[in-house]
């Protein structure tokens, strides 16, 4: 019994994930946790030793464990086309990239076509919600202003945009955003991105069998990939979503499965791209719905969010968060859930068997993302707010099924402060009149900031749930280090009550915590869904040309890490962090260890030629202390790794130095 | 000391908060008018706490706060890393 509890303890460190799992496991119910424990995973492909890209394969070709190979071995280890542990771990990498950066780039996409449907006067559900995004974007772009309407200038930036995905030459435009340093290191080594969707098609045209067999070369492209999405479709959604849905703002909200409520008919809304939750979210308040909810017996509507489509809403409404990514399911086993409704991105199919375990509606509405089994619900753009009260309304005609004595939610909820976008952020420090980064410089300098940390990424079923990322930033915080987070870290930072102002005195050391009080922000900057990591390499610029901390964002005291990855998003959004020069830590897994020679180009050659390279490191606390490490590295170099002694000049002093 | 605060925001139909003096006694100069403060009064609370953005008001106003806010990208009047008062 102890044994079995200890086990279910070390799925998750969260209270509401641990009694859900209890409630799944009472009732039959078997959930992501089970089937990775289950299930291991396949130790050839973790490693990167698979190749599966033509039909002599798949070939594998294992490293032995724990053992050093002959270059007799090594040369030994092909597969049958001859392509070496190198060509095959990197082949399998940069794949990651290439899909990662779709995934972006696609989200992106979609977003420019709802921007432009909406400046064109086709749908009227949309709008310009913040003016001064949309002035900013036409200053990057080059946009005539005058006295146009915003919708004319929306036009134009619309069309900018649009064609950033299929430009077949030259740079991609948001590339001049970054220091001017760091675009000369990426000219130099030829990685600027031509157009998003060309690299990415590209990269795998290179990846098809017989094509591209220089792992260094396959990792250049694979940069260019990266940088097609973190300098390319992330920032144009970041940008293009702020200006229409608006630009974050600090923001109070709650966040756990306690979010939920029994008396009112709850709807989850999950996935990635905010157009739907977006609607949902005002339609939710419509007080014909509310009435309809309540003839059904219920007391309102209860919209909540998953995984990052939750920070979207969050971030803009205060909409609450039910869960992170590995909570989808568990959502659905409180039994008080009407409708789960999910467009693209993180969507476990699992959710269909579990909702088939209780009354609850699984609505796709993304035709890119069909579930078998699932109700189909299209988004249409051109009417979203008629799509969302159709879905709403779908929801608490679902009321009634509800089976009361299958009910049980889990009264864990904690409260957090969100919506630091990099304005946010130089708002705060620095007031209207005179917005700056300077004050954090200062405090970067001084040493009561000792650097900045971005902790981001999924979660993973094979680390307990959310563990990795509170270890590692509780030790970052302890050291000073200032945290900027996105997607699932976020939220388990939030779930451990991190985002709070108060959460400095308690878990800062005391400089850092000197400095949020004085701001009066929490020590762990809540900065938006996986594709706002775009707002930190904005915010790291900012660092940069603010001045007195080098000329590159590879000169900052700053590192990043995912310590509970999953997806192959993730491994594109390190390479872009890698190749804008951070220094990048992942926990969990990694997937090149298949061949030594390439994961030491990832390791120590990318060092070299960006500034930043990755690491691998699964026990987050020394995660933490390589981030740390890296941060006095850095420090030392800047000359700021020691207090300087302070010297009161008399007058004769002065008279001296002036003569 | 004397202190009485006044707006020439009324008078010249500006929307800058920054117009805002006050009158004050200063050794050996008499009453002074000097600019007041900027902050907003009180504590703010309800749902638009936090809003900051709209603040800003009209179109012009904005464009200057790019200007100001984020000069690293949009003004050549700021110094820092890539604009220094003394080259390195």
């Amino acid at each position: 019994m102890a044994e079995e509890k200890q086990a279910k303890q070390e799925k998750s460190i969260d209270q509401a994930t641990l009694e859900m799992l209890a409630k799944a496991a009472e009732e039959g119910i078997s959930t992501v946790f089970d089937r990775a424990e289950h299930m291991k995973p396949c130790p050839i492909g973790a490693d990167g030793s698979c190749c599966k890209n033509c039909a002599m394969g798949p070939c594998r070709i294992p490293l032995g464990k724990g053992k050093d190979e002959t270059p007799e071995e090594h040369a030994r280890r092909v597969g049958v086309c001859g392509a070496t542990a190198e060509t095959i771990a990197a082949r399998n990498f940069v794949r990651m990239i290439a899909a990662g950066s779709a995934s972006h780039g696609d989200h992106g996409r979609r977003v420019v076509e709802a921007f432009k449907l909406m400046a064109e006067g086709k749908t009227k559900d949309f709008e310009i919600k913040d003016e001064q995004k949309l002035l900013k974007l036409a200053l990057d772009l080059g946009v005539d202003i005058g006295d146009r309407s915003n919708n004319e200038i929306a036009l134009d930036i619309a069309k900018i945009c649009e064609r950033e995905f299929g430009k077949q030459e030259g740079e991609l435009i948001f590339i001049k955003n970054a220091p001017l340093k760091r675009q000369e290191i990426w000219r130099e080594l030829g990685v600027v991105p031509r157009g998003i969707d060309r690299e990415i098609v590209e990269l795998m045209h290179r990846t098809h069998m017989g094509v591209d067999q220089d792992y260094k070369n396959l990792m250049l492209q694979g940069t260019r990939a990266a940088l097609a999405d973190g300098w390319g479709g992330s920032m144009i959604s970041t940008e293009i979503q702020d200006c229409m849905f608006g630009t974050p703002t600090p923001t109070f909200s709650e966040i756990n499965l306690g979010v939920l409520k029994e008396e009112n008919v709850n709807i989850v809304v999950h996935g990635h791209e905010p157009a739907l939750a977006e609607m949902l979210a005002v339609e939710s308040k419509d007080p014909e719905l509310i009435e309809y909810a309540k003839s059904k017996g219920a007391k309102g509507i209860g919209l909540v969010g998953m995984c990052c489509t939750a920070n979207e809403v969050m971030m803009r409404h205060g909409i609450p968060i039910g869960g992170n990514y590995l909570q989808q399911e568990l959502a659905i086993v409180t039994g008080a859930l009407e409708a789960m409704v999910v467009d693209v991105q993180c969507i476990m199919q699992g959710l269909m068997e579990v909702a088939r375990c209780f009354h609850t509606r699984l609505i796709n509405t993304d035709n890119r993302s069909r579930i078998s089994g699932a109700d189909y619900m299209p988004f249409d753009e051109l009417h979203p707010r008629e799509s969302a009260k159709a879905i709403i309304k779908a929801a608490i005609d679902n009321y009634p099924n509800r089976q009361a004595d299958k009910v049980r939610i889990p009264q864990v909820k904690t409260p957090l402060i969100a919506g630091f976008s990099h304005e946010t952020i130089n708002y705060l420090l620095g007031g209207l009149f005179r917005a700056s980064y300077r004050p954090l410089n200062d405090n970067i300098i001084n040493g009561r900031i000792r650097g900045l940390a971005g902790v981001v990424g999924c979660n993973n079923a094979r680390t307990p749930h959310d563990s990795a990322h509170i270890l590692m930033i509780k030790e970052l915080l302890k050291n000073d280090v200032l945290v900027l987070s996105t997607g699932c870290a976020a939220m388990a930072a939030a779930k451990q009550g991190l985002m709070v102002p108060e959460a400095a005195k308690e878990f800062c050391g005391p400089g850092l915590a000197e400095v949020c009080e004085t701001v009066g922000i929490p020590p762990v900057l809540h900065m938006g869904a996986c594709i706002d990591n775009s707002r930190i390499l904005i915010a790291a610029t900012a660092v940069v040309k603010d001045g007195g901390l080098g000329d590159d964002i590879s000169d900052l005291p700053a590192a990043g890490a995912a310590p509970e990855w999953m997806s192959e998003k993730a491994i594109a959004i390190g390479q872009y962090f890698v190749a804008s020069g951070v220094y990048t830590v992942f926990g969990t897994t990694w997937p090149t260890t298949g061949s030594k020679e390439f994961t030491k180009y990832l390791f120590e050659g990318m060092e070299e030629m960006y500034g930043g390279k990755w690491a691998f490191e699964p026990d987050p606390v020394k995660a933490a202390h390589l981030m740390i490490a890296h941060i006095d590295k850095k420090r030392k170099a800047l000359g700021i790794d020691k207090a300087r002694e302070r010297i009161l000049y008399d007058m004769a002093m002065r008279r001296e130095l002036e003569g | 000391m004397e202190k009485k605060a006044t707006s020439k925001t009324a008078a010249t139909g500006s929307a800058d908060p920054a117009e805002k003096f006050v009158k004050k006694q200063a050794p050996g100069r008499g009453t002074v008018e000097i600019l007041a403060e900027s902050y907003e009064p009180g504590e703010p609370e309800g749902e638009e706490a936090g809003r900051w953005r709209q603040k800003l008001g009209d179109r012009n106003e904005k464009i200057k706060y790019l200007k100001s806010g984020e000069r690293y990208w949009y003004s050549d009047d700021w110094f820092g890393s890539e604009k220094r008062k003394n080259p390195a």
